[in-house]
């Protein structure tokens, strides 16, 4: 049973600093009809407030899944924070009672229950489990073969694997295969899995860079043409702040970063200004160049 | 509580209570099934770059009763990657103790700005950065739904049941 309905949860970032990424999800989402339902009074999933109160962070998680239960509808988040700190508040309230009647104590001032009705999935889960990898390679028209890709999965979508679900944490293959269901090639490269570092950046700032700078040499050096990222945080750190990690260090990458929706967008044969590619900092008109060549 | 000396110099306070505290919070649970492989920092992505932050080292201290831990910067700069977590051959779940000391610490006050900021937004809005008009005016020429409108009300009433009120 293939849902074809979602409560979007955009969180905090998307609004905030990545339009490009909202805009060419809402676009690709149209074109495998799709449709997203927007979650009027949504609030922050909580992740940023596990370090200050836990307690606060259960309950914000909680609410959002009262609401989308409410609404009788799986919910499509598109940031890795998002869907891991989401994912594991379902599966734990659904599991464990206790936790889930102390939790219930606290959204009963605002007449909400926890059911544990819904299931919380990434953009990306979304299309490989419930469109599936053979039905999205019927939409792709412009197979981006020229193209070598060097996926960033990210963290909270795979790790704790044992609230994710991930059956294979040390290789998980879910954007690899996304990646070559677009024509292009996945192109591994050193510590793949290794954290951008994102969310130390409010405490330490030079902590992402050093991350980010080490990664985005590695993806040089394994050859890529470009990177893709499936959470706003990590394309933050790796398109926004390339610039800044080139001066700092002298060092020179020039590595366009998409977020998946556009990639997959391109191959599907939707136009880049529809995707919002002319608003990626690092620009990527060498790879639109390529892409059209072919 | 024990205060260590060396040459006439605190080097260590040690609160006895605090590794039953940490083990009785929710995340805490795992804390005492640590035996110092030092594979957490081994994989993790702020040790590689700074020496202020070893895993393995803060729950070793934490488990002596450092009071110095607690009030430590280190504890702050955890990415909450959960590499740890994913590859402790003991299933301490690492990253949950370390955020159990910063709930600590921030029961006693020690927070840093950064957080206190981040409450205050989801008090005013729900989230935890402000969107300014010029913002939702591009979400408009863009041709992009209105944002989510939280209920403030709900937020108030949610921080009030869990005791967050203090913070922001």
């Amino acid at each position: 049973m293939v849902d074809t309905e979602y409560a979007l949860f955009l969180g905090c970032v998307i609004p905030y600093k990545e339009m490009s990424y909202e805009i060419s999800v809402r676009r690709i989402i149209k074109a495998l009809g799709i449709r997203l339902k927007e979650m009027p009074d949504a609030n922050c999933c909580g992740l940023p407030l596990e370090p200050v109160n836990h307690e606060m962070a259960l309950a914000l998680s909680a609410r959002n899944l009262c609401i989308a239960e409410k609404m009788g509808l799986n919910i499509m988040t598109l940031c890795n924070g998002c869907t891991g700190t989401l994912k594991k508040m379902n599966k734990k309230l659904k599991e464990d009672r206790n936790l889930r009647k102390k939790v219930n104590s606290y959204l009963k001032e605002n007449g909400m229950e926890f059911k544990g009705a819904i299931e919380v999935k990434h953009l990306v889960n979304v299309l490989k489990e419930d469109v599936g990898l053979d039905k999205l390679k019927k939409f792709v028209i412009k197979p981006l073969e020229s193209l070598k890709i060097a996926g960033f999965l990210g963290c909270h979508i795979f790790r704790p694997s044992k609230y994710t679900g991930e059956k294979n944490p040390e290789n998980p293959s879910l954007l690899n295969d996304l990646i070559e269901v677009t024509g292009a090639k996945s192109v591994h490269y050193s510590d793949e899995l290794r954290c951008c570092g994102y969310l130390s950046s409010g405490i330490d700032s030079r902590l992402p860079m050093l991350l980010a700078r080490e990664k985005l040499k590695n993806v040089k050096e394994a050859g890529s043409d470009a990177m893709v990222t499936i959470c706003p945080s990590c394309h933050i750190n790796f398109d926004a702040q390339q610039r800044r990690i080139e001066r700092m260090f002298s060092e020179s990458y020039s590595i366009p970063v998409l977020h998946y929706p556009q990639l997959l967008g391109l191959a599907m044969g939707i136009s880049p200004e529809e995707l919002s590619l002319q608003d990626l900092r690092v620009k990527a008109t060498k790879i639109l160049e390529s892409v059209n060549k072919a | 509580m024990l205060m260590v000396k060396n040459e006439g110099r605190v080097i260590l306070t040690v609160d006895p209570g605090l590794k039953h505290r940490i083990v009785n919070s929710p995340g805490g649970e795992t804390f005492n099934f640590c035996y110092q492989c030092g594979t957490c920092t081994a994989t993790c992505p702020i040790a590689r770059f700074t020496k202020d932050f070893r895993p393995n080292k803060l729950i070793q201290m934490a488990k002596l009763g450092s009071r110095e831990v607690l009030k430590s910067d280190a504890i702050w700069l955890c990415a909450t990657c959960y590499a740890c977590t994913e590859i402790c051959p003991q299933g301490v779940e690492v990253k949950d103790v370390i955020r159990v000391l910063q709930n600590l610490a921030t029961e006693e006050g020690i927070i840093p700005d950064f957080y206190k900021a981040l409450s205050s937004n989801i008090m005013k809005t729900g989230f935890v950065n402000i969107i300014s008009a010029s913002i939702l005016k591009k979400r408009k020429l863009r041709g992009l739904p209105p944002l989510p409108k939280t209920k403030l009300e709900d937020i108030e009433r949610l921080a009030e049941a869990t005791g967050s009120t203090k913070i922001a």
